[in-house]
């Protein structure tokens, strides 16, 4: 059916469903306007931006799919990684050893979590969006308690992570420097931009014509992402915007490392496992019926984004270089949900692409809100307010319009029903 | 009700141990009373002196005879050069021998001495207690003053600029100066102490200050670290000021003039007073307990979110901000290497540091000198008496035994306990026989004795009836009511005053309880806990907002902003209502981040909204300020609206009338058809429904009065609390509500006026107890701050684990 719809119809049935995206991102291009920032600075903070943020936003997509909304525990997930991340400091482990030793105490950490987590979230289903907030401020707490009265006291630590003379660990911590954790694996390979897009677009053709010859896509489809891929290379090479990139490097790990967990996303869709998130997504009570441990399902898809959101935050902290103890893993979920929700999902579909264009826009927002608000407004405040208002908004509007939506289904499920 | 032989044999051996513990208590509180126990003690000082003095006084004695005999022996050799008698071994005998006797002639002296009357001695004791205790308060008030106004000048020069820093320095300079004077005359007393006595005496003194500094989240040394970071930056950064020309200055200064009025205001607030008076400040400091500042200084801390990094980055930031606005672009670059140096004194200074006293050129009272002269002529007295009876002391020996006994009688923190612990220690048991010294330690810890066994009798029926209890009350309800005992006891067994934690938990319930009732019509409609009163909330801070705006005080100002409040906060209600409508089942989700995104979008209102009244708005640049004080408009109107004081605890009784006031209405409301409606369609929405009730009316209806009474509470709230906060301040209020009601009983679909006001005096008590047992317990920061969010965010998920479970699956 879709077929014979034409294509300006089928361009309003995307902007409809993808109003919020596009509404985001006219905002982005006017206050990117607004800003008085030069394009090369947007793009290479951007860069930067997606290095840090892109692979937690991807954690969020599981437990979307398995019908359990945005999960904002993954808050806890990062939590894990501070763990680790203070073993690891403590122990004095540097460079990409120190931080794969992090990777690997952060997996049985977040997983426990996890457990917990998704144990809890199904004593309240229907209300894991709220559920997962406050949980992750309640483990706050138990984290303030575990990093100011356990580590440093019960757990003896050396005087490189606590406060001298006082209890517990200090507010920050310096992983430059000797203590050698600093952009380790964003430093292991970093190429020019122009290489990251020549190589990007080659694996896309090649990707497409394998695809094709393996027949597994349409030829059509084929031929428009051939197409799109070529002439988005094409206008990079137009003097003007190939400037807007000068001296921008790509770290080509780290985007690698989220390239494989968009794999990861996709393949596991594939699986039984994703079936199984999929069946449960879409409606508990048939799941069970067909013979679905329930339950069981949803605890593993929020083990899985728990580990994935704690791979994140040491990705996140390396290329950052400072770990604010008591303050890093806070906006965490705020940030990686509004981004995703940004991107165009919603509480119960969600997709790699999404969360790589949502991470796009809010980031851009992100990086010109400020001097757009000075410029609009007449005060930096304004903007940064926009920003904060911004992410709960969206959030709240995502959350509203899911209600709306479902609500209206039913009506019209039940309508059905006492008709037929 | 099934108990297993597990529960029955734990609740019988808990029953024992209270019964023991309660018999022992009063045991010992009766010896104490009686008199037994002060007499024993005073025997026992009486001892440990004699002891000390005679023991080293017989010691000497014996060491002496022994030379003698020495010196003795080999006069005699020498005289008659015979040889020694028979060998080394029989000698040294004989030199033991002598020692012995002498020895032994000495005891019998020492014998009598015991008779002797040493009340001369302990007379002057009392009043250097007295002399102590004063020391030990004053300390402690200015460490804490010290640390609110540290705090204070890093929130305020986050905002401000060069010439309001240079005012607030020599402001400071004063304020120090003062600080010195009074410690110097509170010194007084401790002049004439020996070194060890003064090194005893700030070892302890340090210990308060540090659990004070603890409650603001920064150590002592961060303090005045941080004080003298700022000063350093102050003293390169004026001559810059001093170099602009004097348009220039003046413009600024004309700017600064409010600003310098707000931080009078701030600090008038906090002592009470104003920065203009100093004998009033001065006289506040002294009514001032210390339990009182530490609570008065708690509440401020929360208030800001002034956590000490977030402070000292903005403070870095504004620095930077505010010179680049106010000095000119030659000057704005060495300015910006100063900011630099102004940042944020680091993490890791905190290394705690003991208050040392310098005594250096310091001169004693007459009244102290005089005091000590007598000290001086009855030791010599007693010694002279001592002399007679053993006549080989030398006058070498008197200087000796001098200090020995003084520090007998002289040790700080004299309390019944102490002075028992200090004395036993001195070997002065020896003066009682095992079953006195038995009786003396029960008497030394009656208190505590009967504390425990209420703590172990509350814990008996706690394991005894634990299944009904859970079954009413749930498992955090439990825990929550079981802390709450526990805090109680605590607090007496660390000696915490009692009255001002009273007043203080009555205070904060009615502060807090009409914010907590805003929850009761949401839930009794149906739409679950509303997080998005925050909605009302900010109705209740724009009507005060514009009381403010248009300089009203007083009742009028209260009741417009009340008034406007309900006016503004009813068509909000209603279109929020009419939105939750349209999403049953999903109110508490969506309502939680409408109300995030509602109060983040009026950060952006209180930008840029036309407010133009300059105690209002920022001094340089647009918008309202983030705290305005309440001081001088509805400041404490309720709560010192006929409010009286019993037994030392502060009724806030106007408060709390209204609070009754408005917890009336509602249950009128609830009993009335309407309400009986609302709540029957909140319960059983399909019921309500065929009973011809209109649910989306009955909805709107508790969703706009819930909104109503948010605005009302928050203009209560910040009268009571003295400030309001705007931007993003009211963002968990809902949340700090919710926990209140869900621990007073309510659940998320049922809820009475009796769960508001239980719940808001349990949860504020246990929060206002809880931070003084903690910095009592540990001196460490945070840990009211861990304990606040982990009951607040606990109890609200246990109600969402209990009724989100089965509804939805």
């Amino acid at each position: 059916m879709p077929d014979q719809k034409s294509f300006g119809q089928k361009l309003l049935a995307n902007i409809r469903n993808y109003i919020v995206t596009y509404v985001f991102l006219i905002i982005s291009i006017v206050f990117v306007f607004f800003s008085g920032q030069t394009l090369n600075y947007v793009f290479s903070s951007l860069v930067a931006r997606l290095t840090r943020n892109l692979f937690i936003v991807m954690a969020l997509i599981i437990p979307i799919v398995a019908g359990m909304g945005i999960n904002f525990a993954i808050t806890i997930g990062a939590m894990a990684a501070q763990i680790a991340l203070l073993f690891v400091i403590n122990w004095g482990f540097t460079g990409i050893a120190g931080i794969a030793l992090a990777a690997l105490i952060t997996v049985p950490l977040a997983a426990v979590f996890g457990v917990g987590i998704g144990s809890l979230m199904n004593k309240m289903k229907g209300q894991e969006t709220i559920g997962s907030m406050i949980l992750g401020y309640f483990a706050t707490g138990l984290y303030q308690l575990l990093f100011l009265f356990i580590f440093g006291n019960v757990i003896p630590m050396s005087q490189k992570v606590t406060i001298v003379g006082s209890t517990g660990i200090r507010n920050t911590l310096n992983l430059m420097g000797d203590v050698g954790l600093y952009k380790v694996v964003d430093k292991l390979w970093q190429i020019p931009f122009t290489t990251a897009v020549l190589a990007v677009t080659g694996i896309v053709v090649l990707g497409a014509v394998l695809l094709l010859v393996l027949k597994k896509i349409a030829t059509k489809k084929a031929a428009m992402l051939l197409t799109t891929a070529v002439v988005l290379c094409g206008l990079y090479f137009v003097p003007p915007i190939t400037a807007c990139f000068a001296g921008i490097t790509v770290p080509a790990v780290t985007f690698l490392i989220v390239g494989l967990l968009c794999l990861f996303n996709v393949a596991i869709m594939k699986t039984r496992l994703g079936q199984k998130f999929r069946a449960v997504g879409q409606s508990m009570t048939v799941a069970n019926a067909a013979g679905i441990n329930v339950n069981r399902t949803r605890i593993i898809a929020i083990v899985i984004s728990t580990v994935l959101a704690g791979w994140g935050q040491i990705l996140f902290l390396q290329n950052l270089g400072t770990l604010q103890t008591y303050a890093a893993h806070e906006m965490v979920g705020l940030y990686a949900g509004a981004a995703i929700l940004v991107g165009g999902a919603s509480i119960d579909r969600a997709t790699n692409g999404q969360a790589l264009i949502g991470c796009l826009i809010f980031h851009t927002l992100f990086i010109v809100a400020q001097d757009a608000g000075k410029n609009l407004f007449g005060d930096p405040n304004v903007g940064e307010y926009f920003r904060v208002f911004m992410s709960y908004g969206v959030i709240a509007l995502a959350l509203v319009m899911y209600a709306w939506r479902s609500a209206s289904t039913a009506k019209t499920n039940l309508r059905a029903r006492q008709q037929g | 009700m099934k108990r297993s032989k597990i529960q029955w044999a734990l609740s019988i051996l808990l029953a024992i141990a209270t019964l023991a513990m309660a018999i022992a208590g009063t045991t010992g509180f009766i010896m104490h009373s009686g008199g037994y126990a002060a007499q024993k003690l005073e025997d026992m000082r009486t001892y440990a002196v004699i002891h000390t003095a005679a023991g080293k006084i017989i010691d000497q004695v014996a060491k002496e005879a022994k030379s003698t005999a020495k010196e003795w022996a080999s006069a005699k050799n020498e005289t008659t050069g015979e040889p020694n008698i028979k060998g080394r071994d029989n000698q040294r005998a004989y030199y033991n021998a002598a020692e012995d006797a002498a020895r032994a002639e000495a005891e019998v002296k020492y014998a009598q001495f015991e008779g002797m009357d040493l009340s001369p001695l302990t007379l002057t004791i009392p009043k250097v207690e007295a002399a102590e205790k004063a020391y030990y308060d004053v300390e402690a008030q200015e460490k804490a003053i010290y640390a609110a106004v540290y705090l204070k000048v890093h929130e305020l020069a986050g905002t401000q600029s060069a010439a309001w820093l240079t005012e607030l320095e020599s402001k400071l300079l004063t304020f120090e100066q003062l600080t010195e004077e009074r410690l110097a005359a509170a010194e007084a007393p401790y002049a004439e102490l020996d070194e060890e006595g003064k090194l005893a005496l700030s070892t302890q003194l340090a210990q308060p200050a540090a659990s004070i500094a603890a409650v603001f989240g920064l150590t002592a040394a961060q303090a005045s670290d941080g004080f003298a970071a700022l000063r350093g930056t102050m003293a390169e950064a004026l001559p810059l000021y001093a170099a602009m020309d004097t348009a220039a200055k003046a413009s600024a200064d004309a700017a600064l003039a409010p600003a310098m009025e707000a931080l009078t205001r701030v600090l008038g607030g906090l002592y009470g007073t104003s920065w203009v008076s100093r004998e009033a400040l001065e006289a506040q400091i002294q009514s001032f307990s210390a339990a009182a500042m530490a609570i008065a200084a708690q509440d401020y801390a929360a208030a800001y979110g002034t956590l000490p990094d977030k402070a000292e980055k903005g403070f870095a930031k504004a620095f930077q901000k505010l010179f680049t606005s106010v000095v000119s672009d030659a000057q704005a670059a060495s300015m910006q290497a100063l900011s630099a140096e102004a940042a944020p004194v680091e993490d890791d200074v905190d290394v705690a540091e003991a208050v040392v006293v310098d005594y250096v050129g310091f001169v004693g009272s007459e009244a102290l000198t005089a005091l000590n002269a007598n000290i001086d002529v009855e030791y010599n007295q007693l010694w002279s008496a001592v002399m007679t009876i053993l006549p080989s002391l030398t006058e070498d020996m008197r200087e000796d035994q001098k200090a020995g006994i003084e520090a007998v009688i002289y040790a700080p923190d004299e309390r019944f306990e102490a002075k028992y612990a200090r004395l036993s220690e001195a070997k002065a048991t020896l003066a009682l026989d095992q079953t006195d010294a038995f009786k003396m330690s029960i008497a030394a810890s009656a208190s505590n004795l009967l504390l425990g066994a209420i703590a172990l009798l509350v814990i008996t029926l706690v394991a005894f009836f634990y299944q009904p209890l859970v079954k009413k009350l749930g498992v955090p309800r439990l825990i929550i009511g079981l802390f709450f005992v526990m805090l109680l006891i605590l607090s007496g067994l660390y000696g915490l005053n009692m009255s001002s934690m009273m007043s203080n938990v009555l205070k904060r319930t009615g502060q807090y309880g009409i914010l907590v009732l805003a929850m009761l019509p949401g839930i009794q409609c149906g739409i679950s806990l509303n997080m998005g009163m925050t909605v009302g909330i900010v109705a209740g801070l724009l009507s005060t907002l514009i009381a403010l705006e248009a300089n009203m005080t007083g009742w009028l100002a209260f009741w417009f902003a009340v008034v406007v409040g309900c006016i503004f906060a009813a068509p909000i209600g209603w279109a929020y209502a009419k939105l939750l409508n349209r999403l049953k089942g999903n109110e508490m989700t969506v309502s939680t981040y409408v109300g995030f995104s509602f109060v983040s979008l009026m950060s952006i209102f209180w930008m840029i909204l036309p407010f133009h009244n300059p105690k209002l708005t920022w001094a340089l640049g647009s918008g309202l300020r983030v705290m305005h004080t309440m001081a001088g408009n509805i400041g404490g109107l309720l709560n010192n609206f006929l409010s009286f004081s019993i037994f030392g605890v502060t009724i806030p009784t106007g408060l709390l009338l209204f609070l009754l006031l408005c917890c009336g209405i509602l249950w009128l409301f609830s009993r009335s058809r309407t309400g009986t409606a609302m709540i029957a369609a909140g319960s059983n929405p399909r019921f309500a429904e065929a009973a011809g009730i209109s649910v989306d009316r009955m909805r709107t209806i508790g969703t706009t009065l819930s909104t109503v009474v948010a605005a009302v509470g928050i203009i209560v709230y910040s009268q009571s609390f003295g400030f309001m906060q705007l931007y993003s301040g009211p963002r968990q209020m809902g949340f700090t509500a919710a926990s209140a009601i869900l621990i007073g009983g309510a659940s998320t679909s049922r809820a009475k006026v009796s769960h508001v006001i239980i719940g808001t005096f349990l949860f504020q008590g246990v929060l206002s107890m809880g931070i003084l047992v903690a910095n009592q317990a540990i001196s460490a920061n945070g840990l009211s701050e861990v304990m606040r969010i982990l009951i607040s965010n606990g109890i609200i998920l246990y109600a969402l684990t209990q009724s989100g479970g089965e509804t939805n699956a």
